[in-house]
């Protein structure tokens, strides 16, 4: 099972293999992916859901349309800040300076998601379509937050780096080198962003459109 | 069954008995006997009794269902009580590992037949018997499997109203009246329309195999063909709040003129209150509040 | 052996209690709670000395203190520190001071020795499964008479509601979190998990996450059971908020120990160590991380709109403004299905993986075994209606779920094959770990079986919500998983600690547990045909005599608990007998570590070769033990 036991013992321990970390954010991300599409598709199934019974024919109570224009602000400026933030990340050099572009405007989107809620002219009470309106962008907007901070910790590190050099010495227990490692974050939070914008893209139209 | 090199487990191959042969043996004896003390001795007192043709069907089912898992149980049970005394190590102080065998193809290719045609088999009979009549369960508001009732006698409607923490009944045939207390007649198609005003509570009828949910504001639709007269134990099936273990009853099945009789006194009797009543609808909203603690 | 430890000399006892430790999480996770009531407070217009005198009354109040509770706890146990460091821009990195660190105190705190959160995640769970269980012993003796005589109904469905929520939420982690966290990385030759951080995060968060729950005892309860149903839980007092908190918090927890098992088993195989040489417990692990991470989500959605509900009053759960009571229904059962098998496959994994070593054969039908779990995770997505079957759902579908259904039995047969198959002309020894699985076949049989009953739409309809269902699921739990999780204590323990567990204590804990089980769930099929409904405070005085007899085999089966716990402390604490590195001479790479096990598990990453389970291959002398090489892996 194991590896030859002839082999004298050795005063120090042998890093593990290169890559597995690498590997590991890869896998990571698109798991996460598959859990927060799951968390999505709660709120997808109540609206659809909602919809279809129409309970006490009151899917809708009373006037209760959200405005199209901050809706599609919102979307627009998420899918353009995901498209950015791709992109960058594929081009090294450009990639802190597309990050920051699209830190920006990710964080415009989540503020104006928050702005919205002051000038709706209905509450969460007013029906199904209001409370999965609430629910999800809410939910929405609070999971955006969190991959604000992401996209913040990918820049910091790159700004950091720039500033002190890359290829520092590799603390114990970590065999791949700086750069690698950060580049597959980069790479792990931009796809992931951009994962984000497609479901703010899609709740826009099931939201506003349909 | 395999046999791996001879020596391999340090016993002698030519003493080895035929295991499998033994082992099918006392299957046969344990499933027929079992089978037979099952079908016929505990068949016929299987819940829920046959205080109506869909109870009695689901007798029917359970008696189906335990003859079924007899063989499947004692083939395991068989197997596990050989194996554990004939293969059991005789000299726990001494490391002697068994044969290297890994698998099977061909008990495996039989055990998925079987057990597929066993699954495909109660499903299907569990479909057949569930849309002949609907079993006494509550089928929504459109129901699809209903028993056929005579055109001369249309299925009585009674629509249960489960509240926190009591049934009330409505009778749409008889001006609407509401009662708290159920009598149903003898030898008729009873359509239940079972909701509820306030949270989800579940009737069950155990005599008579009728289990629905009350959920609000959706109709849920359940049959059941009475037999004899009878005493019906009724409770409330699904967690509703603190009362939950309090919300139960007795209900009656009556002769048909007795019924007769029972529900022109219960419209007189609540006649001014019928009149309050809000008209008879399949679902009813109570005003909303808030929520919370 | 060495490592990389020096010695240092230790700081003196008030220095070593100061830092990011338990007690700096306690006190500001209280300061954090404190602060979120008080905002909640000021939010909805009320001041915080209202509070004190009607405690419970404002949902918001409540919920704001048990998240500013709960994140506050998490950075005084240090959580926030490496996040930080990540804002400011320092590169990523896994070494942790806390992982170097000798003695007691790290388990109390931040730890990413995997080896360390195991441990955590044991006691832990264990605390959580005795008042588990205690809760139970209540519930029995309550149900000793057909009416009210020692808790009142309130009193009594909350003690319901909490057995049922602790133990599904807490045990939900109960195999992966201390075994899977402890065997997974040496079964795969890996020194660590994937996210070691988040391995240790899942662990506190379920910690405080069952802090929350017990909290509902000062908010009045609450009525709901561990299903929580909707409108009821609109309805229910603020203890409801302490059941949204718990579950909520027990579905992130659950969600990144899915994701970090099964990354780590994805990506971080040591060569060699190929798909199909993956010792059957991690595959099984793998299948239940994979449910795990994809059904803990909906259950956060479905209680974050019950959450929304009671808060912002949105109308998710209310029939008569748009709502419906059927949503909950369905988002619960969703996650709610895949839940009992996540709860069922690390039993499965468990079993086949200690079979070889007690039968002294290789496992038999590995092929088999792995596509049965991973049937089983893939059909418990679609088989969640059959909890609704008389609920007036979708009553067309219900011969698909039906058939859905008992095609899981399927899937669960091929464990079962495998497991006769690896028994047949085996040399079976038996020891504790050994009773305790073949306890499971015995209990999964009936639990099976009578699960064909609850799947059959005509029988379903008088077993639906009935004791029958409760004995139902208890055999399945109770009987697959907790007995399982004996199993692996008995048969890890030795190497995880260092020190043997008694057999003969053992042996008696066997005995009174498996014929005190049998003894209290058995009547209970008989009294839900009879017709009792779940969750009753009263109950119809002819079911008497069966009731006492299931209360009395409980209270017996919570003495068998406590020789167990006996054991525990005689053995691993009083008697302290050091283990042998390979006591069960098992072939498993795990037992070729040293015992104790160094930090860094072993020195070189391993290779594997073809066979995970190479008994009777290489022909042993008879007579010689066959002795793990001393100094682990080397």
């Amino acid at each position: 099972m194991e590896a030859s036991a002839s082999a004298p013992l050795a005063r120090h321990i042998e890093p593990e293999p290169p890559g597995w970390q690498l590997r590991a954010v890869w896998v990571a991300v698109r798991l996460w992916i598959g859990s927060a599409s799951f968390f999505f598709l709660s709120f997808l199934f109540a609206y659809f859901y909602l919809r279809s019974i129409d309970s006490n024919n009151s899917w809708k109570i009373g006037q209760v349309n959200p405005s199209i224009g901050l809706g599609l602000a919102i979307a627009a400026l998420l899918a353009l800040s995901a498209i950015v933030f791709r992109l960058g990340a594929m081009r090294p050099s450009d990639t802190l300076g597309a990050g920051l572009a699209a830190f920006v405007m990710a964080f415009v989107a989540i503020v104006l998601q928050f702005v919205e809620y002051t000038q709706l002219s209905f509450g969460a009470s007013q029906g199904g379509y209001a409370s999965v309106f609430f629910g999800w962008t809410a939910t929405y907007a609070v999971f955006g937050v969190g991959c604000l901070y992401w996209i913040e910790t990918q820049l910091a590190s790159l700004w950091r780096a720039r500033r002190e050099g890359l290829n520092r010495p590799v603390r114990e227990g970590v065999p791949t080198s700086d750069i690698a490692l950060m580049r597959a974050g980069i790479d792990a939070c931009s796809f992931f962003w951009a994962y984000y914008a497609t479901v703010g893209v899609i709740s826009f139209i099931i939201l506003y459109l349909v | 069954m395999d046999h791996p090199a001879a020596g391999s487990t340090g016993m002698p191959e030519v003493n080895e008995p035929n295991h499998f042969l033994r082992i099918v043996l006392w299957w046969l004896v344990v499933s027929v006997i079992g089978t037979a003390l099952v079908v016929f001795v505990l068949g016929p007192g299987l819940p829920p009794g046959n205080g109506s043709v869909e109870a009695s069907g689901q007798v029917t089912d359970n008696t189906v269902l335990l003859a079924l898992s007899v063989p499947v149980a004692a083939a395991v049970l068989v197997y596990l009580t050989y194996a554990l005394i004939v293969f059991r190590e005789r000299e726990p102080e001494v490391y002697v590992d068994g044969p290297p065998i890994r698998g099977n193809a061909s008990i495996q290719l039989w055990w998925l037949v079987t057990t597929t045609v066993i699954v495909l088999f109660l499903a299907g009979y569990g479909s057949i018997r569930l849309l002949a009549d609907g079993s006494g369960g509550g089928q929504g508001p459109n129901p699809i499997a209903a028993p056929a009732a005579s055109s001369s006698d249309p299925p009585l409607q009674v629509q249960v109203i489960a509240q926190q923490w009591q049934f009330n009944y409505r009778f749409p045939g008889y001006g609407g009246v509401e009662v708290p207390d159920l009598e149903l007649p003898a030898n008729t198609l009873v359509e239940f329309h079972v909701t509820s005003l306030d949270v989800i509570h579940s009737f069950w009828a155990y005599q008579l195999g009728v289990k629905a949910d009350a959920n609000p504001g959706v109709d849920n639709v359940a049959y059941v063909t009475t037999k004899g007269p009878l005493s019906v134990n009724i409770r409330c099936a699904e967690l509703c709040g603190v009362w939950h273990g309090y919300m139960f009853e007795t209900a009656h099945v009556v002769s048909k003129a007795d019924f007769a009789t029972w529900i022109r006194a219960q419209e007189t009797r609540f006649a001014p209150a019928t009149k309050t009543l809000p008209p008879y609808s399949k679902t009813y909203f109570p005003p909303p509040e808030r929520r919370g603690g | 052996m060495s490592t990389i430890a020096v010695p240092v000399a230790r700081p003196p006892l008030w220095r070593r209690l100061v830092g990011f430790n338990l007690l700096a999480g306690i006190a500001l996770g209280i300061i954090g709670y404190v602060i979120g009531q008080w905002i909640g407070g000021r939010f909805t217009g009320v001041n915080i000395a209202y509070y004190s005198k009607t405690a419970g009354q404002n949902d918001i109040a409540i919920m704001l203190g048990y998240f500013f509770g709960v994140v506050g706890f998490l950075i005084g146990m240090g959580f926030a520190n490496y996040p930080i460091q990540r804002m400011l821009g320092y590169p990523p990195t896994l070494a942790e001071h806390e992982a170097e660190e000798e003695g007691v105190g790290r388990y109390f705190r931040l730890c990413t020795d995997h080896k360390v959160v195991a441990i955590q995640y044991l006691v832990g769970i264990g605390v959580f499964f005795f008042i588990g269980g205690l809760n139970a012993m209540l519930i029995r003796t309550e149900l000793l008479q057909p009416n009210t005589h020692v808790f009142g109904a309130n009193q009594y469905l909350t003690l319901v509601g909490m057995h049922g929520t602790m133990m599904m939420g807490m045990m939900t982690s109960g195999i992966l979190g201390p075994f899977a966290n402890w065997v997974v990385p040496p079964m795969i030759g890996a020194r660590r998990m994937a996210f070691p951080r988040i391995e240790s995060f899942t662990f506190w968060l379920l910690m405080a996450a069952g802090v929350v729950l017990i909290t509902t005892i000062f908010f009045g309860g609450f009525q709901t059971g561990w299903t929580g149903y909707q409108p009821l839980g609109d309805q229910n007092t603020a203890g409801y908020d302490a059941y949204i908190g718990f579950f909520a918090l027990v579905g992130v927890s659950m969600t990144l120990l899915g994701l970090n098992l099964a990354v780590t088993i994805i990506s971080m195989r040591a060569p060699g160590m190929t798909w199909t040489r993956l010792p059957i417990f991690v595959w099984s692990v793998l299948a239940t991380a994979a449910l795990m991470f994809l059904a803990a989500p909906m259950l956060i959605a479905a209680l974050l709109m019950g959450a929304m509900d009671r808060t912002i009053q949105t109308a998710f759960y209310v029939a008569g403004q748009g709502g419906s009571s059927y949503l909950f229904q369905n988002l619960f059962w969703v996650f709610g299905h895949p839940e009992v098998y996540i709860v069922a496959l690390p039993g499965f994994g468990i079993v086949l993986e200690l079979l070889p070593v007690f039968a002294r054969k290789p496992l038999w039908g590995y092929r088999l075994a792995v596509s049965g779990m991973l049937g089983v995770g893939l059909l418990s997505f679609f088989v969640w209606q059959h909890h609704l079957f008389v609920s007036g759902i979708n009553a067309d579908l219900r011969p698909f779920y039906m058939l859905s259904t008992e095609l899981i039995s399927l899937p669960t047969g091929f464990t079962f094959l495998c497991f006769m198959g690896t028994l047949w002309r085996g040399r079976i020894r038996f020891t504790v770990p050994m009773l305790f699985c073949l306890a499971w076949a015995f209990n999964f049989l009936f639990g099976g079986i009578s699960g064909v009953f609850l799947s059959d739409v005509p029988s379903d309809v008088t077993t639906h919500g009935s004791f029958f269902s409760m004995a139902h699921f208890h055999y399945t739990i109770m009987g697959g998983l907790v007995f399982t999780f004996f199993a692996a204590i008995y048969y890890w323990v030795p190497k995880m600690t260092g020190f043997n567990l008694s057999e003969r204590l053992g042996k008696v804990h066997f005995w009174t547990m498996f014929l005190a089980f049998n003894s209290t769930f058995a009547p209970l099929f008989a009294l839900g045909f009879m017709g009792m409904p779940r969750r009753v405070v009263t109950y119809n005085p002819s079911f008497q005599a069966l009731n006492d007899w299931a209360s009395v085999s409980a209270f017996i089966l919570g003495i068998s608990m406590l020789i167990f716990l006996y054991n525990v402390v005689w053995s691993l604490l009083i008697k302290r007998e050091p283990a042998e590195a390979n006591p069960w001479h098992s072939k498993s790479p795990e037992w070729q570590l040293a015992t104790p096990v160094p930090v860094y598990d072993f020195e070189r990453t391993p290779v594997f070769d073809p066979d995970p389970y190479p008994y009777g291959v290489e022909p042993v002398p008879v007579g010689r033990p066959v002795v793990a090489p001393a100094g682990g892996q080397a």
